[in-house]
């Protein structure tokens, strides 16, 4: 037999990997039609673990399939070649079911099949049959998977490949079986047969679908259901009980079935059935049934739509969600006049729901909407606006600016929804100034969070500079950093015009920013706008002229808020560092954009330890300050000597998250930080801030 | 406040192209601002009545029963599982916090309880689809978690099924929540990198184990349950809980624990996320040739669209989401959003004019939209897509050849082979 060449250098390179792994005891290397002989004697050998490799790559060797696979020496004997040889079966698998391998599949297949006839383990009998649900693909093979089913040890295996197997001699086994089984088995096949949706097996499921078995019964009309089969149907009917679920999800999908099949009318009548099932979520799949069929059939049967256009008040509200799907896609003369005189006529509580659905189907939905927005029904009303902030087509002559100064509640909400998607829809089509000047009305009125965060996001896009000048007035305090953000994207636009003045924006942003992320991307634009991140951190009151001093050793708990400096800090000096060597004092060249001081690149690979940092700056007068302060991890602060603030955490690096109220001395102060280094990070940044509130 | 904003822009760039007349506010009136009129009539005062299904580390304390133990508008009623111990431990944190909880082995008696309204289906992939398929035909609403189902056939069951009774479906995709992904495929589907091109989802690789003896199953655990429909085999514990997921039989291994994450954004930046899927597929990947475990370790999938756009799904490399585009890519993990060039970051999320469903808790969107009967962030039929990605790079992986694919069939074209691997007939009793 003539090996592949690309088959025969996998099966050597895997076969000197599992040479090198397995010590002195090489396998051979099939080089020759001698040596491929070898590899067989390996599936015989007394050495089990030998066994096993040799049959996960021997077949790539070209050796014919139905030797190994026959071979009572790969039916292992210890529970732990078990997986190994279900390996080495699934390979063989994957081998015959390639393309163009058909030979080989067959010997695959009857090689299994001899297998299974044998007394094998358990797991290995349920690999085979998993295998075989892949490679049978004939009648001489499916045959005689198909008389496993009598094995007890197999019955249930056999049936799922079976059932896997999309072949008429597959079906034709598992109908046969259906009739030999006992009872408690019959469920199974008759179940499979379903699945696959056998039309032949119609026929003798029939027979049981009024078995005394109430079980196998119920699968039968089950299985009925899914095959949908025309002649099924007066049977599930009879059984169709509106308050037994599992008779209403049979018809359910029988009706799904045949729509499926183009029986549009049966599944019309079948869905309209089910609109009196007791659960409402079968009475919302009804309903979904008839927005599938409604378009399809003729003429829709006029009590249906009454019965639908009635479900629109349906306690559930899946259930009147579903009816509206329903009744949206009717578009033929007769359904649309009797839901036009359910709305000028009809119960109030129905009129907003068949509002939405006539403005889908009317010819002229302006001027119905505009109608609805003047209805004397408040909830017509409201239902009108929601129209309108949910529809991309705009209503003439309708100004959803003043209509939100005049309502309240969700009908301003909806108001102001209708003007966004106005501005929206203007901003799609180039129109920017009468965009903006809409959005400066907008910012006047008091809007939600996510309105105004989406008027922010708005004014972005339309990338006018002239917002700047009201654009605060969406702010209030809940959007604040939405505002800023926008600020910032407009900065880019205004240096343009006004290089200096984009440069103070980003610069406001940055100071007024509350997140970190919004400030790092504030210093970003700052830095491409040209401007001068280190004026930021002075105006930001950062303390950035440091020297620091480490690696010293980690403090503990008892120690933590002790340095060993003594009462002045001498920077000429050195001390003991955390391995006992002797550490000086070192000038910090910057610190980063953000203030911080990057102690980790300071102190390369310093491990667990302790590091300091020491500043002296010059308060004009004495007097209160705050000091913002962030760390990786925890830290304790000294100001003029005096311990002012200590936090013992483990904690990443983030700006100002420690507030500590303290008071200046005039003149020259000092501060000292220690930073504690638990892992990962290790820095810190202090600003100070005068004039702040305790 | 609206928690959520709900997607609008699809729609409205479509409806820029028709003329504006009635058809055109039909469209613009689909199943999303329906379900938001309703929205507020739905009486959001009273609890959800929730039961979690399957209370092991990921159900328990991991994540979902402290979650909406925290959340006023839940309240969860029952627990089950099939491992004593777990039930135990979940019943005990629930009684901590007040709460009162019945406990089940059998999922099925939860379903038939009006008092519930919800299920969190916590379970091994094994076990998805049974119990989400019979918790819509029994009327409840689903958060289940990733990857959505064991098979491209059960994902379809449970899609349907979700439609069919009207259910409101969450898949536990939860980076969709995430503002980095959120931005990143805003940034994407906005052209803000130019014509997207590629994307690279970098999933890890699955580990392998040895030979671990069958030993009779731990006293408090049902052992026979929790297989449930996959075949029946004697107990080992690196089969049973976590680890189920290195198995085939059980699961997909890393394509679909975390290719249900990542294969997800990838669709979600592609656009193809609710109604599409690739076209092609072929890959290489190792597998164990012993021991119990016996998904692919180490791979690399390569898909192909009906556009152009190739998605490599591989184990190897930092873990996250590459788009790239003609003029630009964009990065996403878990811990950061990088682009380049880096001006591509100042778009901010939302100033596009393609607009991505936004939600920032993943939870508190199926709260929301079990309120609001609107379709959830990652709703069922996204979420039977993402997971089709992730087989579809298995059955590649496993058959060693380029397979075809048709989407809208969901079916390989002239693969019969491959077609067989689409679904797996389950052990009797059970049955879908």
């Amino acid at each position: 037999m003539k090996t592949h060449p690309i088959a025969r250098a996998l099966a050597l390179a895997l076969v000197a990997a599992l040479a090198a792994c397995s010590g002195p005891k090489e396998l051979p290397k099939p080089e020759t039609p001698k040596e491929v002989n070898a590899l067989v004697a390996g599936l015989t050998s007394n050495d089990p673990e030998t066994r096993a490799k040799t049959a996960a790559t021997a077949y790539k060797a070209g050796v014919p399939a139905i030797a190994f696979i026959r071979s009572e020496a790969l039916i292992p004997a210890l529970p732990d070649q078990v997986l190994s040889v279900a390996h080495a079966y699934h390979s063989f698998t994957l081998e015959a079911i390639k393309p163009g391998n058909d030979p080989l599949r067959a010997q695959v297949a009857a090689g299994f099949l001899d297998v299974l006839d044998s007394d094998i383990p358990p797991a290995l009998r349920e690999a085979l049959l998993r295998d075989l649900a892949l490679v049978c693909n004939e009648p001489g093979s499916i045959g005689r998977l198909a008389k496993l089913l009598e094995r007890p040890d197999s019955t249930d295996g056999a049936r799922r490949a079976l059932e896997a197997i999309d072949h008429a001699d597959a079906d034709r086994a598992l109908i046969a079986a259906l009739g030999s089984a006992i009872p408690p088995k019959r469920i199974d096949y008759v179940r499979s047969l379903g699945h696959k949706r056998v039309l032949a097996a119609v026929q003798p499921i029939t027979a049981l679908a009024s078995d005394s078995n109430v079980a196998l019964a119920t699968a039968a009309r089950t299985a009925l259901s899914r095959i949908g089969d025309a002649q099924s149907r007066a049977l599930l009917e009879a059984a169709f009980d509106p308050a037994q679920r599992s008779t209403c999800d049979d018809l359910l999908e029988f009706a799904d079935r045949r729509a499926a099949q183009g029986d549009f009318t049966t599944a019309e009548a079948l869905y309209a059935k089910l609109m009196s099932a007791t659960f409402p979520h079968l009475r919302a799949a009804s309903a979904v049934g008839l927005a599938k069929v409604a378009s399809k059939v003729p003429v829709p049967v006029k009590e249906h739509i009454d019965s639908m256009i009635r479900m629109l008040a349906d306690p559930d509200a899946s259930v009147r969600l579903a009816t509206e799907g329903a009744l949206s896609t009717m578009r033929d003369t007769a359904s649309l006049a009797l839901l036009r005189t359910a709305y000028w006529q009809g119960e109030a509580t129905l009129r907003p729901a068949l509002l939405r659905l006539l403005v889908t189907v009317d010819p002229n939905p302006g001027e119905l909407l505009k109608a609805g927005l003047t209805d004397p029904v408040v909830e017509v009303r409201a239902e009108a606006l929601r129209i309108a902030a949910n529809s991309a087509v705009p209503i003439d002559g309708v100004d959803f600016l003043d209509i939100a100064k005049n309502e309240q509640g969700v009908e301003r909400e909806a108001a102001l929804d209708a003007c966004l998607d106005a501005i929206d829809r203007k901003l799609d089509d180039g129109s920017t100034k009468p965009a903006l000047a809409m959005l400066e009305r907008f910012a006047a009125l008091d809007a939600s969070r996510d309105q105004r965060r989406r008027a922010t996001r708005q004014i972005i896009r339309a990338n006018e500079t002239s917002a700047l000048e009201w654009i605060d007035q969406l702010a209030h305090d809940d959007a604040k950093d939405d505002v800023a953000r926008a600020r910032l994207n407009l900065a880019a636009g205004l240096a343009k015009f006004d290089q200096a003045l984009a440069i103070r924006e980003a610069e406001n942003v940055y100071l007024t920013a509350s997140s970190s992320s919004l400030r790092s991307s504030a210093l970003d634009r700052l830095k491409r706008l040209g401007g001068d991140p280190s004026v930021l951190l002075q105006r930001a009151g950062y303390l950035a002229d440091f020297s620091v001093i480490g690696p010293l050793p980690r403090a503990g708990e008892s120690d933590f808020t002790e340095h060993p400096f003594g009462a002045r800090i001498d920077l000429a000096a050195t001390v003991a560092g955390k391995d006992g060597k002797e550490v000086r004092w070192r000038r910090v060249a910057r610190t980063s954009f953000d203030g911080i001081v990057d102690l980790e690149k300071i102190f390369e690979d310093a491990g667990e330890c302790s590091g300091y940092g020491y500043c002296e700056f010059v308060a004009d007068e004495a007097g209160p300050a705050q000091l913002k302060v962030g760390s990786d991890d925890g830290c304790a602060i000294w100001l003029n000597g005096e311990l002012v603030h200590t936090n013992r955490v483990e904690r990443g690096m983030h700006l100002d998250e420690d507030t500590v109220n303290v008071t200046l001395a005039p003149g020259t102060n000092w501060l000292l930080i220690k930073v504690d280094q638990a892992g990962g990070g290790f820095a810190f940044a202090v600003r100070m801030v005068r004039n702040a509130k305790p | 406040m609206r928690p959520s904003t709900p997607p609008r822009i699809d729609r409205r760039q479509f409806l820029k192209t028709l003329p504006k007349s009635a058809a055109a506010i039909a469209l613009a009136l689909e199943h999303d601002a329906l379900a938001r009129t309703f929205a507020r009539r739905v009486d959001a005062n009273s609890k959800i009545g929730v039961g979690l299904i399957g209370c092991g580390d990921l159900g328990r304390g991991g994540h979902h029963l402290g979650r909406v133990l925290g959340m006023p508008a839940l309240e969860v009623r029952a627990l089950c599982d099939v491992d004593q111990n777990h039930l135990d431990d979940a019943a005990r944190i629930v009684t901590e916090v007040g709460g009162k909880a019945t406990t089940h082995v059998d999922y099925r008696e939860i379903l038939d309880r009006p008092d519930i309204d919800a299920v969190i289906n916590v379970t091994p992939d094994h076990w998805h689809a049974l119990i989400a398929v019979h918790a819509c035909q029994a009327g409840k609403d689903v958060y289940c978690e990733k990857p959505l189902s064991l098979t491209v056939g059960e994902g379809r069951a449970m899609a349907d099924a979700a439609r069919r009774y009207g259910r409101v479906f969450q898949v536990g995709t939860q980076q969709r929540s995430d503002h980095r992904f959120h931005w990143a495929c805003d940034l994407v589907r906005n052209g803000r990198i130019g014509k997207l091109r590629k994307v690279t989802a970098v999933i890890g690789s699955a580990p392998s184990c040895g030979f671990e003896p069958p030993i009779t199953p731990p006293k408090e655990l049902d052992w026979d349950r929790w297989l449930g429909p996959s075949p029946l085999v004697a107990y080992t514990p690196r089969r049973c809980h976590y680890e189920f997921r290195w198995i085939y039989a059980y699961s997909g291994g890393k394509m679909t624990d975390w290719g249900a994450h990542h294969l997800d954004i990838a669709q979600w930046g592609i656009g193809v996320d609710e109604t599409g899927g690739p076209v092609e597929v072929d890959g290489s990947g190792t597998f164990p040739t012993k021991g119990l475990y016996d998904v692919a370790t180490d791979f690399n999938v390569t898909y192909r669209y009906e556009n152009g756009v190739i998605l490599v799904c591989k184990s190897d490399g930092e873990n996250g989401v590459t788009f790239e585009g003609t003029n630009g890519t964009v990065f996403v993990s878990r811990s950061r959003i990088a682009a380049d060039p880096v001006e591509i970051l100042d778009n901010e999320i939302g100033t596009g004019s393609v607009k991505l469903y936004e939600s920032r808790d993943h939870h508190g969107n199926w709260v929301d939209c079990m309120h609001s009967r609107k379709r959830p962030i990652a709703d069922v039929e996204i979420g039977h897509r993402s997971a089709t990605v992730c087989h579809l790079g298995n059955i590649a992986l496993r058959l060693g050849r380029k397979l075809k694919f048709d989407p809208k069939t969901e079916q390989f074209v002239g693969d019969v082979e491959a077609n067989r691997m689409l679904w797996r007939p389950m052990r009797a009793p059970y049955t879908l």
